[in-house]
């Protein structure tokens, strides 16, 4: 029982401690959403493809690009100075067919996290 | 209790210390994360913390005891590649009909080198030696006097890249490791108090392997497609786990088989932490007696301490570079 009492004690403290210790704390960023969505088939050609990240990015060491099915390069996107949790990758005149969006960021922690996913343009 | 009070406040002080001093990643591999998984060691060098882990079993002595095991693990990077980490265990065993025993298990401390990483790939591979030293725990709760060294392969490898038509697979996950359990003396002498005889015991070596396959739901939803789920089950890795020892030399006329667990269960991956919980099902009676549970609370130190102790102690400073897509 002693024993029990001793390992509760320890385990409480390290919590306490660690929690003093998240005040300050940022995690990887990770993607939370895009428009069009991951995965998704739209209608209409959008002008413009939107990550929401679920940290801040880093704007220097953070990006993104939108490929066709064929490979060609159709946008290359930056963080959006408005909101550094966001890149934007301007793609005008999409034809209709399969897109690849790969992006690779840095949070302003220092944590490097990459993803990528497909949609597709289909009126 | 005095005692414990300032061993835990000193404990804290010296946590907070290093928080505050030191130089980044869970297991990462491109856009594929590989969660800490309970039966077995992921494989990835880390900074993380799992506080603590709980199990309840029976075990697969006849008759069968209660055991429940209480650990804690801490796991450090010491370059961006290379880490150790120490873990105590607290057991508890209650005999049917007997006295109950309560103690620590032997010490048992990893040194593992992550030596690839290919993200493309969504491939890992690490090698470590774990090492469980002998005469530092209990021999009431099973602890061994001897120590006993285990070369151990870590493997990690993601879906990611199979094709589009079974896109829905692309967030399975599988992680694996192969150990060579090695003691530190063949055999040991016990002598019977009342008969005076001296009995030889033998160590036996093991091969100790395992494997889980996940499914990753923050994978489905950020690489494959975004189904809308809520956010508490886009956070979700179902699992199953197992892992085996096989006796494979020193075991003459012990008639000892093969034992281990299945282990179906889920992880729930936060920002900073993860909370896993998962069945423990004895592949034979050698292994245990009936359904088992084990849960875990797993911190991620890189995250929390972003900038001291989830940093590596040497090359901490993280080089990013400006990300290259090509033209």
């Amino acid at each position: 029982m002693r024993h029990i009492k001793r390992l509760a004690t320890y385990l409480a403290a390290a919590l306490l401690t660690l929690g003093l210790g998240m005040t300050a704390a940022a995690a990887h960023a990770h993607l939370d959403h895009a428009i069009p969505r991951v995965g998704s088939t739209v209608t209409t050609a959008p002008n413009e493809v939107r990550l929401w990240f679920s940290q801040a990015l880093e704007p220097r060491f953070s990006g993104a690009q939108v490929r066709s099915s064929g490979g060609a390069v159709v946008g290359n996107g930056v963080v959006d100075a408005a909101d550094p949790k966001q890149i934007v990758i301007r793609v005008r005149g999409l034809k209709p067919g399969k897109y690849h969006v790969t992006w690779k960021v840095l949070s302003v922690d220092t944590h490097r996290t990459e993803g990528s996913f497909n949609f597709e343009v289909k009126p | 209790m005095s005692r414990t009070v300032a061993g835990a406040a000193a404990f804290a002080v010296v946590a907070l210390v290093l928080s505050n001093t030191g130089a980044s990643a869970h297991c990462f591999v491109g856009g594929r994360f590989f969660p800490a998984t309970l039966a077995i060691d992921d494989p990835c060098v880390a900074d993380e913390l799992s506080i603590p882990t709980v199990s309840w079993s029976r075990t697969g002595d006849q008759p069968s005891a209660r055991e429940v095991d209480v650990s804690t693990e801490f796991s450090k990077r010491i370059t961006e590649s290379f880490g150790i980490s120490v873990g105590p265990t607290w057991t508890h065993l209650a005999q049917p009909g007997g006295p109950n025993a309560s103690g620590f298990q032997n010490l048992e401390t990893s040194f593992k080198y992550q030596f690839l990483t290919v993200p493309e790939q969504e491939l890992v591979v690490s090698a470590a030696v774990e090492v469980e030293w002998g005469n530092t725990g209990a021999q009431g709760v099973g602890a061994e006097a001897f120590t006993t060294y285990t070369p151990t392969l870590f493997i990690g490898k993601g879906f990611g890249g199979l094709p589009d038509s079974i896109g829905w697979a692309r967030p399975f996950g599988l992680t694996a490791q192969v150990g060579y359990a090695i003691p530190s003396s063949n055999s040991s002498l016990t002598v019977d108090p009342d008969t005076g005889d001296v009995d030889q015991e033998l160590h036996p070596r093991f091969l100790t392997y395992g494997f889980s396959l996940q499914y990753s739901m923050p994978y489905l939803k950020s690489n494959v497609v975004d189904l809308q789920l809520p956010d508490f089950v886009n956070r979700l890795v179902p699992i199953v786990e197992a892992q085996f020892q096989t006796p494979v030399g020193n075991d003459f006329g012990l008639n000892l088989g093969t034992t281990g667990t299945v282990n179906p269960g889920v992880i729930w991956v936060g920002d900073y932490f993860q909370v896993a919980l998962e069945a423990t099902i004895p592949i034979n009676r050698a292994s245990g007696s009936g359904v088992g549970v084990i849960g875990q609370l797993h911190l991620y130190l890189d995250d929390i301490f972003p900038r001291s102790i989830g940093q590596p102690l040497i090359g901490g400073t993280t080089n990013a570079g400006r990300p290259i897509f090509g033209n």
